[in-house]
């Protein structure tokens, strides 16, 4: 188990009789409670707390203060607090928004009555004489805990680190924009020495003040305050009499440097909060743009394959460094996303550091207090169902990693798992469909095997004993009509396996076609006499259409399929009604078409017949065991067909396929067409 | 024939419920079976015994049926049947393509076996005779040596490749003759695989000789093998 915080401070107060409380008492169920603002140091805070509940199994509420009448935060502070209190709300923490007066008094009574044992509270940043002169929630916290232990959190270095690298204070560096207010103060001088012969020396001042306000909108409050000196001093010396002397000092003139200054001030300050808020605008606004650009291309992509190199690449865009995807394998391990061709080396520590991240959700590596000497930031993608995946941020040895980054990535790492999860979700239920069909299949097959094989085999087992019984008398007629039923069951039982072999062809997608050109009407002679006793007396109409192309076919599996079609029809429809038989060429493709005036198709079965094991005839009367259409639509489909039924004006049905003609057989060479008709020899 | 005057059969099969069976109608129908389970063996039977007929499974564990044939037909010339199963096309092509007469497949009734059987008894005891003057088949006449063709009574006009298709299936009446076959005697050897030429043949036969082409009477197509003349 690593350590929740190696920095963590524990405080203590001390217990007034000297003796641990708690010694005495029963112990209390353990209850922590985490303090956090729109810092961008609470993430740390929630890291660190993470872990120690993590590593003692507490639980734990995370507590936000907003106070009334305080100073809107910006946008930006908003977003942030949200995403801090989402990513508690992912590590599983209840997160509470408080509303008060006193931070440091609704937290300690919230906690009070919540039975809350400890507090976390991250170690607040700024200067020293600010707190000395502010207080600090840190320091009230402490003074009302009683018998509550807080901890606090280091998280300053972090926030140095945000303020340089992210929103300058100013556009140009702070040296010299102090610089830069002299040319202001001279500019101001220049103007006011024009005017000075109209106006009294009272009223130049405004020009200077112009100068002031002027630096405190582009430079900033400090160039500004500089600048208000050096304007009073300029004015003393240019303006007040006696003239090119600092001699002079009215008390007036501190009221007009006062003013100056909160000028200054108050002006700096505002541009400035402009100038932050514009710069925060437009990095969310490429943010969301990015955002949006990825959850876009997220929804196209639907299976793992195409959302891991997609995440990878996109992170990795964003983050400014390379992203690997890790996922767990059959065997609960991680393994990097495949296809990864990086420069980065995985070590054994690195593999298990993504694993230790997989496994407890939490993050670790570089930027954080887990393991920060790792080549890369591990971030857990947590998703409804759980932790589904590691992200891996790998950045350049010796650049640190940038905290907004981090929390950017953190936004989209959350998407991916959710993408992740919907691409397994997919994956699980086409397995799940697969399963039951194929189970479906399975019990078809079992049932099949059961009935309709055995009838036959019953048949003839029976009759043949009958025949090899010496002690039976058999007439010789009887003999004979037993010899002919073995027979006739034997050819059934024939074509059931032929059936069930054909079909396990195109189950296991094992179905290789020999194409040759052949005429239509040969395929259909073929199919007629393979069927020969079948057809008995029943008469057979065949409308085959002039002129008919040779067409691309594999002949063994087309007469199969005009087989089965025929035999079909010949089971649906009564003796004596004759069975119709077309041909013709539709747009390049080839339709053959079996018609039969029987029962025709219940509405709405039309596709259903086709489907393995599907059968029309209620049990009793099967005719096979619903395979001969599957097969039908397996081999069509081989040929890159589509064959469907529909029920025929005035009864009966029609079973139609189409195939692809193909462009023809190459031509035979013209000397071997005879053309010219030669009646041989007499 | 064999000199005892019955007519001598070898089964080679390793089935031994078919060969049982075999065994059991054939002697009934007066032939005289020799039989093994093996294409060694019986390759030395065939050797020792010419019989009049072998009968040959395909599948045999020991051998490749493809060798038997050919190593039968180093030698001799007696009628070859093999026996295979449904959706082998290619191995029955590749076999009689090889020197063997005719296939029959299993499963098979005893009437389709003695049938081509006989064919191929009576193909090889005409062996090296002239061609019979004329063959009739139900209301179709073909006169080989007048080189005439009659349906009905009445002559047909045929183009002579048309006739000369006719003539080879004449020739080998009953048995089934391979596209390959048909492709090297009509055409010549460099067209053995346009086997569409010979379908478009049969075609333009069967609409002249065939009363419903689509349901022909006398030239049969074995899907993916060849064509068969009927013989009866």
């Amino acid at each position: 188990m690593l350590k929740a915080d190696a920095t963590a401070t524990r405080l203590r107060l001390p217990q007034r009789s000297g003796v641990d409380v708690r010694e005495e008492s029963p112990p209390r169920p353990e209850r922590l409670l985490v303090a956090v603002s729109a810092s961008p140091t609470a993430t740390r805070v929630i890291y660190a707390a993470a872990n120690m509940v993590a590593s003692f199994g507490f639980a734990w509420i995370v507590v936000h203060v907003e106070k009334p009448g305080e100073l809107g935060p910006g946008e930006r502070d908003d977003s942030r607090l949200a995403q801090t209190l989402h990513l508690a709300e992912s590590l599983g923490a209840e997160v509470v928004s408080l509303f008060g007066n006193s931070t440091s008094g609704e937290i300690l009574a919230y906690a009070r009555a919540r039975g809350v044992t400890r507090i976390v509270v991250g170690k607040p940043g700024g200067s020293w004489w600010r707190h000395r002169l502010l207080g600090s929630l840190v320091d009230d916290l402490v003074r009302g805990s009683d018998d509550i232990d807080i901890y606090v959190i280091r998280g300053a270095e972090e926030s140095a680190v945000r303020r340089d690298s992210l929103i300058p204070l100013t556009r140009t560096g702070p040296r010299s924009a102090y610089l830069l207010s002299v040319p202001v103060v001279a500019v101001a001088t220049g103007v006011a020495s024009l005017l000075s012969r109209h106006l009294v020396p009272g009223d130049l001042t405004m020009i200077y003040l112009v100068g002031v306000v002027f630096a405190a909108v582009r430079l900033g409050p400090g160039p500004s305050m500089l600048a208000s000196i050096l304007s009073l001093v300029a004015f003393n010396f240019f303006f007040v009499p006696p003239r090119y002397t600092l001699s002079v000092w009215d008390s007036r003139y501190l009221l007009t440097l006062a003013v100056m200054l909160a000028v200054s001030a108050l002006t700096g300050s505002l541009a400035g909060r402009l100038r932050t808020q514009a710069a925060a605008a437009r990095v969310r606004e490429q943010r969301i743009a990015s955002l949006y650009a990825f959850s876009r291309e997220c929804t196209r992509a639907s299976d793992l394959e195409s959302v891991v190199p997609l995440a990878e690449r996109f992170i990795g865009e964003m983050a400014g460094a390379e992203v690997w995807l890790f996922l767990p394998n059959a065997h609960g391990g991680l393994e990097p996303a495949p296809g990864i061709t990086s420069a980065f080396a995985l070590s054994a520590e690195e593999r298990a550091a993504a694993q230790w991240v997989f496994e407890h959700g939490l993050m670790a590596g570089r930027g954080t207090d887990t393991l920060p000497d790792l080549q890369a930031l591990y971030m857990p993608l947590v998703a409804p169902r759980g932790t589904n995946a590691v992200l891996g941020l790998f950045v350049e040895d010796g650049s640190p990693v940038d905290p907004d980054r981090i929390r950017l990535v953190q936004a989209l790492a959350g998407q991916v798992a959710i993408v992740l999860e919907r691409a397994q979700l997919a994956g699980e239920a086409h397995h799940a469909q697969v399963q039951a069909e194929s189970e479906r299949l399975r019990d078809a097959l079992l049932s099949c095997v059961s009935h309709d094989l055995r009838t036959p085999l019953g048949t003839i087992s029976g009759a043949a004993s009958s025949l090899a019984d010496p002690d039976a008398y058999v007439p010789e007629e009887s003999r004979r009509e037993l010899a002919q039923s073995i027979y006739e069951e034997s050819e059934r039982l024939n074509r059931l396996v032929g059936n069930l072999l054909n079909m396990t062809r195109i189950e296991f997608g094992a179905v290789a076609l020999q194409k040759d050109w052949l005429p239509v009407e040969e395929v259909v002679g073929s199919a007629l006499t393979r069927l020969g006793k079948l057809l008995r007396d029943r008469p057979v109409t065949i409308r085959v259409a002039e002129d008919m192309p040779m067409a691309s076919l594999d002949g063994v599996l087309i007469e199969q399929v005009l087989v089965n079609l025929i035999e079909n029809a010949l089971a649906h429809s009564p003796d004596g009604v004759p069975v119709e038989i077309g041909a013709s060429v539709l747009n390049d493709r080839l339709v053959i078409e079996v018609s039969d005036r029987g029962d025709g198709i219940a509405a709405g079965a039309e596709d259903r017949i086709f489907e393995s094991f599907a059968t029309s005839q209620p049990q009793g009367r099967s005719h096979g065991i619903g395979l001969g259409l599957a097969i039908c639509k397996g081999f069509v489909e081989a040929h890159g067909g589509t064959i469907r039924a529909e029920n025929r004006p005035g009864g009966g049905a029609v079973l139609r396929f189409a195939v692809p003609v193909g462009d023809g057989p190459p031509p035979m060479p013209s000397g071997d067409t005879d053309e010219d008709e030669e009646g041989p020899a007499a | 024939m064999s000199s005892a005057g019955k007519v001598t059969v070898l089964v080679v099969e390793d089935e031994p419920q078919i060969r049982r069976f075999l065994h059991t109608s054939l002697a009934g129908q007066g032939y005289r079976i020799l039989e093994t389970a093996t294409g060694r063996e019986g390759l030395s039977m065939a050797a020792s015994h010419t019989p009049d007929l072998v009968i040959l499974d395909l599948g045999l564990p020991d051998m490749d049926g493809l060798d038997i044939i050919r190593e039968v037909r180093a030698w001799g010339n007696m009628p070859i049947l093999v026996l295979t199963a449904r959706g082998k096309e290619r191995d029955k092509v590749t076999a009689l393509d090889a020197g063997a007469d005719d296939y029959v497949t299993k499963p098979f009734g005893m009437a389709e076996l003695t049938a081509r059987m006989r064919v191929l008894l009576r193909h090889a005891a005409t062996r090296g005779l002239d061609d019979p003057s004329a063959v009739i088949i139900g209301g179709l006449t073909i006169d080989l040596a007048r080189r005439a063709v009659l349906l009905d009574g009445t002559r047909v006009r045929l183009t002579p490749r048309e006739y000369a298709t006719l003539a080879v299936l004449t020739r080998a009446r009953g048995k089934v003759v391979t596209h390959r076959q048909l492709l090297q005697e009509v055409w010549g050897p460099e067209f053995v695989e346009q086997s569409h030429y010979v379908r478009i043949y049969l075609q333009r036969l069967r609409s002249k000789l065939e009363a419903i082409p689509a349901r022909p009477r006398y030239l049969i197509s074995e899907p993916g093998v060849g064509y068969r003349l009927v013989d009866e």
